[in-house]
């Protein structure tokens, strides 16, 4: 029960977190105030690349290109950050972590934001990717036992 | 039964050192003596023509024809009792023993080593640096074929060494045949009472039997309990003594082949007309026993004109990925669903699971995951909404085959052709649109560097699509990306995760399954993540000395990447940094060069590579050398997942 019960309170916290970041977001997009050559630094020790790629552009959540409303503004992508607590996890977690004022004052949050906006995908169209013709035409032939 | 003692010990262990010395000076006194100039020049010219013709006696040797001498008042047996155990293991079809020598079966070893015709083969002797990557060999090998491996373990220490790869084997219902010597008389600590007693617990029979006959009937009913549901390594304990004693006029018993008990004929009935009744039945396949569960699991479903799921993206012995009934099928909605190992909304086939064991458990150790009610280690996962028949589906399938044969009409086999037809094309186009989406996915960080892992993937598959390939290594923690990427068509292309998710399993189940591979003229896929190789990185060599067909692709991302994550996440919850979650889950300062460990261990390799577009090149040259039997390593440094 006790599980059940700190389940739920991370579900609500994650909707929670999801609710306020839309309202906060359709404020109109500012440039970034931080230094991205500071973020470039937090961003390795921080180890978000883990989860988000060392170029932002694999990894569980790509932020490279990323319309998510989490990254629209930078006062969106703090609030992200300091949302995400979960005091007891009942188990192990690769979810995103919480980031407490303590941990990342704004400041520094700010400049991680700024080097997160600077990743853009460079990544070639699906249909220029020679491999990937490859595939498609594998798959095109009949099955054989 | 008291232990047959036909052996006496003529030579006491005071009196075999003294031997020992006496040999070991006459090796000295070879290499000094006037034979060492010949000796050396030989190793060192290289020339064929510098080393002398074979003798009549290498020859006889080489053949296999040789017996020990008969010599009165020697102690050398003519027929020593581990060769008719190598014979059991040769009828019984063992195709290798992986072991790292001990002191306690050296007349097992010397047997498989020496006796028959030809020697070392069936089984041939395995050279292994661990026990833990022997045990692991025989758990790919039995992914990827159905079939028992040998393993020889020495004494108390190499039991508990292989511990960790017997539990895992267990847990992922993987026969394993495990034979372990026991020599009471030589190094104390190496031995014990009740030596299986240690690994009881998790393996599903044992026994240590008192006299050579019961050996050689205590290993053939190993490898039946190892075969029969739910499958599992089994052990048997072989005492140094039986091993050599003078076999005399003993045979190896008549062999029995266990039989498999499936579902009764009413039974088989109402589930064929089940499925010949419903206007859009399914068959949901999990994890079979053997290819041959899987060849009929594809008869069936082609008899009835079934969709079909499979778990042949999760592990081995599954319905065929791309064959024209897999998939979602023209319609969704099924009115009659049939599980085979896999949970179902009517019948469920469902082979014992782990939990019937649990009286072996005596140690109550109480093994999450194996309990009753606790479907993962049992049969497929998830929960059967239906009735769920606890029996083994593979034995079966034929009776259901034959029923269903017997229930067919013209007018069934009509609206089966039709029905079949609809399925393939929507299957088909199923297929391609998920194949669209997921190529859309995967070229996200294409030119990136580090390599990403979907690149790896994509690059590897056309140039293996036409060949017979084994992907034995499990590709979680390298994206997955093979599940949508590849067609997983055969019971063995891809073997699935550790079992109980314990690490150091990748390149030694590579290694058994490229022992199977090389037999069998197929290749084997490791795509390999580096926390894991540096578990038991000694069977690089295994692979190098054994020629097995084997690429291995290093996931290189300098971290054991899920648990920086857990440290992450509760480094965020409690507010103390951030920045130091890297300390214990990083394999950084220094890097660790792969393609160095490689060449330590004789096996051929590049890297580290870090540019995607020499990615495909490498593979390529890899692919080559593993197609004329050598394996390779190629060191990729990759994004974290």
């Amino acid at each position: 029960m006790r599980n059940r019960t700190r389940i739920a309170l991370v579900a609500a916290i994650a909707t929670l977190a999801f609710q306020i970041v839309p309202i906060r977001a359709q404020a109109p997009a500012a440039p970034p105030t931080g230094d991205p050559v500071k973020g470039k630094q937090l961003y390795e020790s921080f180890t978000c690349y883990a989860c988000h790629g060392f170029t932002g552009e694999t990894g569980a959540r790509v932020l490279a290109g990323s319309r998510s409303t989490t990254l629209a503004t930078e006062s969106a992508f703090v609030t992200f950050l300091r949302a995400r607590a979960n005091v007891a996890p009942p188990q192990p977690s690769t979810s995103m972590p919480n980031y407490s004022v303590a941990t990342l004052p704004d400041a520094q949050a700010k400049d991680l934001y700024a080097y997160v906006k600077t990743f853009t995908s460079h990544a070639p169209p699906a249909d220029q990717i020679p491999v990937f013709g490859q595939i498609l035409t594998e798959a095109q032939k009949p099955y054989k036992p | 039964m008291a232990r047959s003692k036909k052996t006496q010990r003529p030579v006491t262990r005071r009196g075999f050192l003294k031997g020992a010395a006496t040999a070991a000076a006459g090796a000295a006194a070879l290499t000094n003596g006037p034979l060492a100039g010949a000796v050396a020049a030989q190793g060192t010219n290289g020339s064929p023509e510098a080393a002398p013709p074979p003798s009549p006696a290498q020859v006889e040797r080489d053949a296999g024809n040789v017996r020990p001498p008969v010599r009165p008042g020697q102690r050398a047996v003519v027929l020593p009792g581990s060769d008719l155990m190598v014979q059991v293991l040769r009828d019984l079809g063992i195709e290798y023993a992986a072991g790292n020598p001990g002191s306690s079966f050296e007349g097992l070893q010397e047997s498989i080593i020496n006796y028959g015709n030809p020697p070392n083969r069936m089984p041939e002797f395995i050279t292994a640096l661990h026990e833990e990557s022997a045990v692991t060999m025989a758990h790919g090998y039995g992914k990827a074929t159905g079939k028992p491996m040998c393993a020889v373990l020495h004494g108390t220490i190499g039991v508990q060494h292989a511990a960790m790869s017997i539990y895992q084997a267990y847990y992922d219902r993987t026969p394993a045949l495990l034979l372990a010597g026991r020599d009471l008389g030589f190094i104390a600590a190496h031995s014990a009472n009740d030596m299986a007693g240690m690994v009881r617990s998790f393996t599903k029979w044992d026994a240590q039997p008192r006299t050579l006959a019961e050996s050689l009937a205590a290993i053939q009913r190993a490898y039946n309990e190892a075969i029969t549901p739910p499958c599992g390594p089994t052990l048997v304990v072989l005492d140094i003594e039986l091993q050599k004693e003078e076999a005399r006029d003993l045979k190896v018993p008549a062999y029995t082949a266990p039989r498999m008990t499936g579902i009764d004929a009413s039974q088989a009935r109402e589930i064929a007309k089940g499925l010949l009744d419903a206007q859009n039945p399914r068959i949901a396949v999990g994890r079979l026993r053997t290819p041959d569960g899987a060849k009929a699991a594809v008869q069936l479903a082609e008899l009835v004109g079934a969709c079909t799921s499979t778990s042949a993206t999760q592990g081995p012995m599954s319905f065929p990925q791309r064959h024209p009934l897999c998939g979602p099928g023209a319609s969704t909605t099924y009115d009659y669903v049939l599980g085979l190992e896999a949970p179902a909304a009517n019948v469920s086939l469902t082979g014992p699971a782990l939990s019937t064991l649990l009286s072996r458990d005596t140690t109550n150790i109480g093994f999450g995951g194996i309990a009753p009610g606790v479907s993962r280690a049992g049969a497929g996962g998830g929960a059967a909404s239906g009735r769920t028949i606890a029996i083994d589906a593979e034995a079966s399938l034929p009776l259901i085959i034959e029923e269903a044969r017997r229930q067919m009409t013209p007018d069934r086999e009509r609206l089966i052709e039709e029905r079949a037809g609809q399925h393939a094309a929507a299957n088909r186009q199923a297929r391609m649109e998920e194949l669209r989406r997921a190529l859309e996915q995967k070229r996200a960080g294409w030119d990136a560097s580090p390599i990403s892992t979907a690149r790896i993937y994509a690059e590897l598959w056309p140039l293996i699509v036409n060949e017979d390939w084994i992907l034995a290594s499990p590709s979680g923690f390298s994206g997955g990306h093979n599940t949508q990427l590849w067609d997983h068509n055969r019971p063995y292309s891809y073997l699935g995760g550790q079992g109980a998710g314990g690490m150091g399993y990748g390149a030694p189940a590579s290694v058994g399954a490229a022992l199977a591979a090389k037999s069998r003229g197929r290749i084997v896929i490791n795509v390999q993540t580096d926390g894991d190789l540096n578990y038991a990185p000694g069977v690089l060599w295994t692979a190098a000395h054994h020629q097995l067909p084997m690429l291995t692709v290093m996931h290189n991302n300098r971290a054991w990447h899920q648990e920086l994550m857990f440290v992450e996440y509760m480094c965020g919850v409690r507010g103390r940094g951030g920045d130091r979650g890297h300390i214990g889950t990083t394999l950084r300062e220094p890097h660790i060069d792969y393609r160095a460990m490689a060449t330590a261990y004789g096996m051929e390799g590049e890297g580290p590579i870090t540019d995607p577009a020499k990615l495909n090149a490498a593979l390529k040259r890899g692919l080559a050398s593993v197609k004329r039997g050598q394996p390779y390593l190629i060191d990729v440094i990759t994004q974290p997942r």
